[in-house]
């Protein structure tokens, strides 16, 4: 018997050796639940909203939103002075801002995380908001043409070398022969007369590859025997240390050069535009645009004292723990091993106290931070549920303060028990409201939900839109010609779109129709226009304009020749059932109002994305959050060269107003341009048709938890969000 | 006895790298590329470049071998790593190294684990011995019924019926989640029904085949009451099947039930695996892969070295 036991005993003692170890700490001051795990918390690779909504609590920019109005307020700085020609800011920043670690934060910080953005090196999704900056773009290619040749290898096979590679090529290996900078000895500059015959070598290889003709090429290649073996010579270990060190060098340098941002003095930051851009101050309230503690993320040697690192040599690039350059690729890679509890620093009202993978993350009152704003719970705990219905039972359950997405199945009927809360009310509620009473307040001082009523969902508007997306292409992939190249067929299929059926029957969440791009009131100033509404018999007009009609009778419409309309492909992804329930029902409004038949494509999400940048589709499901204040966070999607452009549309006069509206400096002017635009895409061209402004429900306590803001442009401050004292 | 353990222990490498091949060409053959963000903003093309690059994703036979080099230790070997076996960094949360991830996840599996096979045995040696000292009997049924029930209702359906019973409905444990005692139950309870329901009829047919045999008749004979004979005699033999059940079953519920931890919101490992493959995270698919799979050996190892302590046949013939 005691044998048997044996394994029992055995389970018991591990079981408790793991509870032991796996402790927890007590509950925070706030707690909510984040949607998703978070990403990243380095400021500069971000792009999620659940990564940003972290960033405003551990970092802090040069400005601020202010969340009710979107107006922009000072945070590190004041608002900056402007030159008389609208190009050059200067910010003063604070001097008594501190690093979470007791250092100053300086201009300096500010100058190198805009820099970690910029390089190709980070990979930042969002490097393109720099551009905006003199010199940052031909900075940005600068450095990766610089790897491009680093990287690129003619002489592997001659046959399949492109001239473009083999230019980049001779370019490097040009830089080399003359280099005064080479920084080891086994790749020492060649003797003068050997010097002489590698640049008569590679003069005649420019020609060849210039000559555009890939057999003169190779045959060029492979004669460069002397090329060859130098060439051959620098692939080694050493050598390409030696280069990727001397590249990085003369990268920083021209960084420090080209790029119009500037520390003028500890606390004088100096920021040089390419072209006035009435948006720039809005785009620096943006998570990207905050600073990181150089030491930190480059992982330096511990330092003794509490100096501003910027005033110290920064030791050689090998000391540092989280970066290196890679000898294959010459890239600076970072590692984000400082992302961590007790190793992370910020400027931020809040510090990082406690992070697990997909578990929980926790923010402390940062006691060093001093600025306009304060923090006001003392602890928030974030955790995650990666399922949707747990995460709403563990709010009903009291576990969670605030749930920012309650993103179940069963969500449109919980609004629909709000619903009927609010009817019960009505009287009460308009004659508050009549008064200025803020809406929650209202809602807390009523009599508590009867069972099948609820107060505690909000459905709020958010900075984005749902849209179906054509193929402007003139062909289609498999070669067929594309009905939808036509701008009358996109009108037709928009005009057909009853967006009230598929909001308020399909989705049932209340989100607000769109007919046009940006969402009404989300930028303040901006009227976005009128596009094409429900509008069937227009619709039947447009198609037979394009020369589709039903001409047997037959309810389907077909060409000159008889030909019906193709089948349209409608793509849509499996990732969430609202794709599905919508693509039907916009698929049954088009068969029924065009007379042309629809065929559904699920597909998982993986593939979507390969699927649109081919342009196998004729329409598909498409959504779009606005990143900063300004129209062109929407409109710029319709720029013919935007990589976002899925809809392969090109349109000449859509550029050119883009443009226009880049250069003038009015801000009224401009924004007249960009409604022109935004009309133009959206009655005449029409590359996608607008479906609804996206809502997030959150749920919560009306009267307990405070502080959020309903703004559309969706931005919740962490540090004004807190429950109310008990009464 | 230690020469079996030897042996054995020589064989893990072997088995390992066959297992890390096979996965790595399974994962590898995931379409789609693990770096492209589901939603929103595409990155520029010399972005998405830099990434492949930094994670080696522009050829097979590259990443197989640099990430063999820290997997098998090698690269900390040559001193260029801070983990003994550095699984590489998570493709789809970069802030992670699988190493961290696989440190946060499996206490938080094996504790759930453990406490659901102590669960499953208690209940299904119970239950196994009660039908099988009296078959056919009221008992007898009910305990089937309680098998059948347990191996045929899906995991969902029972972790979510606990949810609504005793964390809705009867506010007594907690809705999901992790950090107190209290979060362990009702996913143990969940994670062990199954479990329970095996080991019951495995007991229980061992156990009428042992009570019907010559030495229990004998013992019965000499007086002994027949709870004695069931206890003492009986069951020593009718557990060997179960001990040889458990060595895996052990290990897999040790390494997470993805269903489980979804329902209850527990951070462990078989979350992670599935949402590793979901986004062809194909640095966290090897690590857990590999990862379970040392679990996988070792427990069988430990049920074999067990099974040698415990029946005394065996003992003698090796």
């Amino acid at each position: 018997m005691a044998r048997l036991l044996a394994p029992f005993v055995l389970l018991l003692a591990g079981l408790g050796a793991v509870a032991w170890i796996d402790q927890s700490p007590p509950p925070a001051e706030f707690t909510f639940v984040n949607q998703n795990e978070v990403f990243t918390l380095d400021p500069q690779r971000m792009s999620y909203i659940q990564d940003l909504r972290i960033a405003h609590a551990l970092y802090e920019g040069l400005l601020r939103w202010n969340t009710d109005t979107f107006e922009v307020e000072p945070a590190v700085a004041d608002l900056p002075a402007c030159s008389p020609d609208q190009r050059t800011l200067t910010f003063r920043l604070r001097t008594d801002a501190l690093w979470s670690n007791g250092e100053p934060v300086t201009a300096h910080d500010f100058v190198y995380a805009w820099r970690r953005a910029i390089i190709p090196d980070t990979a930042a999704d969002y490097s393109g908001f720099f551009f905006r900056i003199e010199g940052a773009r031909a900075f940005f290619e600068y450095r990766a043409r610089q790897l491009a040749a680093f990287t690129s290898d003619p002489w592997r096979d001659p046959d399949s070398a492109t001239p473009a590679a083999t230019l980049l090529a001779v370019d490097r290996l040009e830089g080399l022969i003359s280099a005064s900078d080479l920084l080891s000895p086994s790749i020492a500059r060649p003797p003068a007369d050997r010097a002489r015959r590698l640049r008569e070598g590679l003069e005649r290889l420019r020609q060849a590859a210039n000559s555009g003709q890939r057999a003169t090429l190779a045959a060029e290649l492979r004669l460069q025997n002397e090329l060859r073996t130098w060439h051959e010579e620098l692939q080694g270990p050493e050598s390409r240390r030696a280069e990727a060190m001397r590249l990085w060098n003369h990268a920083e340098r021209r960084f420090a050069e080209t790029v119009g941002i500037r520390a003028k003095d500890d606390h004088t930051l100096e920021v040089r535009l390419e072209r006035p851009t009435p948006y720039f101050l809005d785009l620096l309230c943006f998570g990207v645009f905050f600073p990181v503690h150089r030491p930190t993320v480059e992982g330096w040697p511990r330092r003794g004292s509490f100096q501003p690192w910027h005033t110290a040599e920064p030791p050689p690039l090998e000391a540092r723990r989280w970066i290196r350059l890679n000898p294959e690729s010459g890239r600076l890679e970072q590692r984000h091993g400082w992302a961590r509890p007790g190793i992370h620093v910020g400027n931020g009202p809040y510090r990082l106290e406690r992070w697990r993978y997909k578990r929980d993350l926790r923010l402390e009152r940062n006691e060093l931070y001093v600025g306009s704003i304060s923090a006001r719970a003392a602890s928030i705990a974030v955790t995650f549920i990666a399922d949707t219905n747990t995460a709403v039972l563990a709010f009903e359950s009291g576990r969670i303060d605030w749930l920012v997405d309650a993103g179940v199945e069963y969500q449109a009927d919980m609004l629909a028990q709000k619903q009927r809360y609010i009817r019960r009310h009505r009287e009460e509620i308009e004659r508050r409201r009549a008064l200025g009473e803020p809406f929650d307040a209202i809602l807390a001082s009523l009599p508590a939900p009867d069972p099948g009523e609820r107060r505690n969902i909000h459905a709020r508007p958010a900075f984005g839109l749902d849209f179906y997306s054509f193929n402007c292409r003139p062909r289609l992939p498999d070669g067929r010609e594309n009905p939808f190249a036509d701008p009358r067929v996109r009108r037709a299929f928009a005009l057909a779109v009853d967006r009230r059926e598929l909001t308020e029957q399909v989705n049932r969440l209340g989100e607000p129709p769109l007919t046009a791009l940006v969402p009404p009131g989300s930028i303040p100033g901006y009227e976005p226009p009128e596009g094409l509404g429900f509008d069937p018999v227009r619709a039947r007009h447009e198609l037979a304009a394009a020369g589709w009609e039903d001409r047997t009778g037959n309810g389907l419409v077909t060409d000159a020749q008889g030909r019906p309309f193709p089948v349209v492909d409608l793509l849509y992804t499996t990732n969430i059932p609202r794709w599905k329930w919508m693509s039907l029902a916009l698929g049954r409004q088009w068969e029924s109002r065009l007379g042309v038949r629809v065929q559904l494509r699920p597909i998982e999400t993986k593939f979507y994305k390969e699927d649109l940048k081919q342009g196998r589709f004729m329409i598909a499901r498409g959504r779009w959050y606005g990143d900063y204040g300004d129209p062109t966070t929407f409109l710029e999607l319709n720029r013919s060269t935007d990589g976002n452009n899925d809809r392969g549309f090109v349109s000449p006069r859509i550029d050119a107003l883009l443009d226009e509206a880049d250069r003038e400096v009015d801000p009224r002017e401009r924004f007249r341009i960009l409604r022109e635009c935004e009309s133009i895409l959206m009655t005449e061209e029409v590359p996608m048709v607008p479906i609804c402004q996206l809502v997030t429900l959150y749920m919560y306590e009306p009267g307990v938890v405070t502080g959020l803001s309903d703004h559309p442009r969706m931005t919740q401050y962490l540090w004004r969000v807190g429950r109310e004292p008990a009464p | 006895m230690t020469a079996l353990i030897i042996r054995r222990l020589a064989q893990i490498p072997a088995i390992l790298l066959v297992i890390y091949t096979m996965t790595f060409l399974l994962a590898w053959m995931i379409p789609g590329n693990p770096l492209e963000k589901g939603e929103g903003r595409r990155p520029p093309d010399e972005i998405m470049q830099a990434m492949m690059e930094q994670y080696r994703l522009e050829s097979s036979w590259s990443f197989y071998w640099q990430y063999l080099e820290g997997a098998s230790g090698i690269r900390r070997l040559r001193g260029r790593s801070e983990y003994i076996f550095d699984l590489g960094p998570s493709l789809s949360h970069e802030n992670w190294s699988v190493n961290e991830i696989l440190a946060a996840g499996l206490p938080v599996s094996m504790t759930v684990g453990l406490l659901a096979m102590t669960l499953a045995c208690a209940i299904g040696l119970v239950a196994g011995i009660i039908g099988g000292v009296r078959p056919r009997s009221v008992a007898d049924f009910a305990t089937l019924i309680f098998a059948l029930l347990g191996i045929s209702l899906p995991t969902f359906v029972i972790g979510t019926g606990l949810l609504v019973a005793f964390a809705v409905t009867i506010p007594v444990f907690p809705v999901g989640g992790w950090g107190t005692p209290a979060h362990l139950i009702l996913p143990a309870i969940t994670l062990a029904m199954p479990f329970a329901a095996y080991i019951a009829r495995l007991t229980r047919f061992g156990m009428i085949e042992q009570m019907e045999s010559e030495y229990v008749r004998a013992a019965l004979a000499r007086g002994l009451s027949e709870r004695q004979a069931a206890l003492r005699h009986a069951l020593r033999n009718a557990f060997l099947p179960v001990l040889s059940y458990l060595g895996p079953a052990s290990a897999m519920a040790m390494t997470g039930s993805f269903v489980v931890e979804k329902v209850f919101a527990l951070p462990g490992i078989g979350t992670h695996f599935v949402d590793a493959v979901l986004a062809k995270d194909i640095t966290l698919i090897m690590g857990v892969s590999l990862t379970f799979a040392v679990i996988l050996i070792l427990f069988n190892l430990a049920v074999d070295v067990l099974y040698h302590w415990v029946d005394p046949r065996i003992r003698v013939s090796a």
